[in-house]
């Protein structure tokens, strides 16, 4: 992994988590599982605009889990000399990187910054994969391109905002860093296209895995409930939710800088208070 | 005006909340607590913005001496050096808990396209505001602003912190278009939250 693109969590001003090595500790941690190698996983963020959701994502990965957890932020800074045309965020195309970034070899998580976890992140790391290279959730309201329009394929596609990858099997259907970067139609498009997008029937179960969708809720709704739009999704209860995904720059509880929409209300009062219960718990942290 | 709730609300929110941007705020950290659109009713999240609404709101109609205010925005504004404040509409008001150069220019006009070729003003205090009918002045902390039927100028000159709350007055603008009944629904809602 380059350096500067290794931006680890004390650097990032979230919260370090190294294992005690003092004796008396030790005792207490035989069989636990700070022996087995740290959960990598890689969050798209911005460059500081997203420091307030960081920090709550981090502490509520590490407070669901005994697992050590190797997390990298993935910064606009870090691909400067990228092409960023068609980008949807400022760090859209950054996880395609990923399998190149393990040199092939393990499995890594991807999830965008703007989420909070309530289950053992060790679950999802353990998903059996079978023989695929990447594990999604189902979205059945996702938009595929115009050209679809009108077809069986319209809508439908795993969503990328959250993913388990084998980093070996993932190289068959990534391009080298160097050709993602000068990707000058978006490098999405390029990836989705390698996986078969649209074509669900040539893809699960072959290139990705369904996973659970309380992996990746989208504000509290059953993403992958078949259903005309979201206002009328089902929802989880919040109990059964195991990793939430705040969606809508406009209705987020927070109100990134760099968002250009207007604020909206979040519908989800119980989601937002269970935000903030964590969020006062890091900014007490941070004022110490 | 009880300002401990004020101050309190709004240490709360700088110290847990992430700053915002507003477009009447520009290079400022602001806190949208507040707001009616024309399809919606935003609320901030916070869970102390729960505790404290009806008592922030029932201080801002005493202030302004109307119990039956619809009050349809309020934000919390922390500036700097480099804020730039588009010009304060009419019915709105300012409750500064800490000026730190904070000038202020109340004018004779209802409409903030007159006023908005002043905002670009370095040293607003040299001025020669009462030629325009005019009146210029520091902000006082502590020192509820509400100049009701004129607009009005302001400038940030370093770390000031301000609540910048508005009053609806569509009905007063046109009765016609303002759909009385809805804002009287909107300000039954506001009463029952």
């Amino acid at each position: 992994m380059s350096k500067e693109f290794a931006v680890n969590i004390r650097q990032a001003g979230a919260f370090s988590y190294e294992p005690n090595t003092q004796p008396d500790v030790d005792e207490t941690l035989t069989n636990s599982k700070f022996d087995l190698e740290p959960i990598k996983i890689f969050v798209g963020t911005s460059e500081y605009e997203d420091n307030w959701i960081e920090r709550i994502l981090v502490y509520s990965l590490h407070s669901n889990t005994e697992r050590k957890l190797d997390i990298t932020f993935m910064r606009p800074s870090w691909s400067k000399d990228w092409n960023k045309r068609m980008w949807g965020t400022p760090f859209t195309n950054h996880r395609y990187a990923i399998p190149e970034l393990c040199n092939f070899e393990g499995r890594a998580i991807y999830m965008d910054a703007d989420q909070l976890n309530f289950r053992d992140i060790e679950h999802l790391w353990n998903t059996e994969l079978e023989n695929c290279a990447f594990g999604m959730v189902w979205d059945p309201l996702n938009k595929n391109p115009k050209s679809h329009e009108g077809t069986e394929y319209e809508r439908g596609w795993f969503s990328d905002s959250v993913i388990i990858m084998d980093c070996k099997k993932a190289k068959k259907y990534i391009d080298p860093i160097e050709e993602i970067k000068v990707c000058d139609w978006n490098y999405k498009n390029v990836f989705q296209k390698n996986i078969h997008s649209p074509y669900r029937e040539r893809c699960e179960d072959i290139i990705v895995k369904r996973i659970d969708a309380r992996w990746n809720s989208f504000d509290g709704c059953v993403t992958d409930d078949e259903c005309e739009d979201r206002q009328t999704q089902k929802h989880y209860e919040l109990e059964d939710i195991w990793h939430l995904h705040f969606t809508s720059l406009s209705s987020q509880p927070w109100h990134p800088k760099y968002s250009p929409f207007g604020k909206a209300p979040y519908k989800r009062q119980d989601i937002a208070d269970e935000l903030w219960k964590v969020a006062y718990k890091v900014q007490d942290i941070v004022d110490i | 005006m009880n300002l401990q709730l004020f101050n309190e609300l709004a240490n709360t929110a700088i110290k847990y909340m992430s700053p915002q941007e507003d477009w009447r705020f520009m290079q400022a950290d602001t806190y949208q607590f507040y707001n009616i659109t024309h399809n919606s009713v935003y609320n901030a999240t916070i869970p102390d913005w729960r505790k404290y609404k009806n008592e922030v709101f029932d201080e801002i109609r005493k202030h302004i001496n109307n119990k039956d205010a619809l009050i349809s925005n309020l934000i919390l504004v922390k500036t700097t050096p480099h804020t730039i404040i588009h010009p304060i509409p009419i019915e709105s008001g300012i409750i500064p808990l800490k000026s730190d150069g904070l000038y202020g220019a109340i004018r004779p006009y209802t409409n903030r396209d007159k006023v908005i070729r002043q905002t670009y003003l370095h040293s607003p205090w040299m001025f020669q505001w009462n030629q325009d009918d005019s009146f210029g002045f520091y902000i006082d902390e502590d020192k509820v602003l509400f100049p009701g039927g004129r607009v009005m100028n302001m400038y940030s000159d370093g770390e000031s912190l301000f609540w910048y709350f508005k009053i609806d007055n569509a009905f007063k603008i046109n009765p016609i278009t303002s759909k009385r009944n809805s804002l009287v629904e909107k300000r039954q809602e506001q009463v029952h939250e």
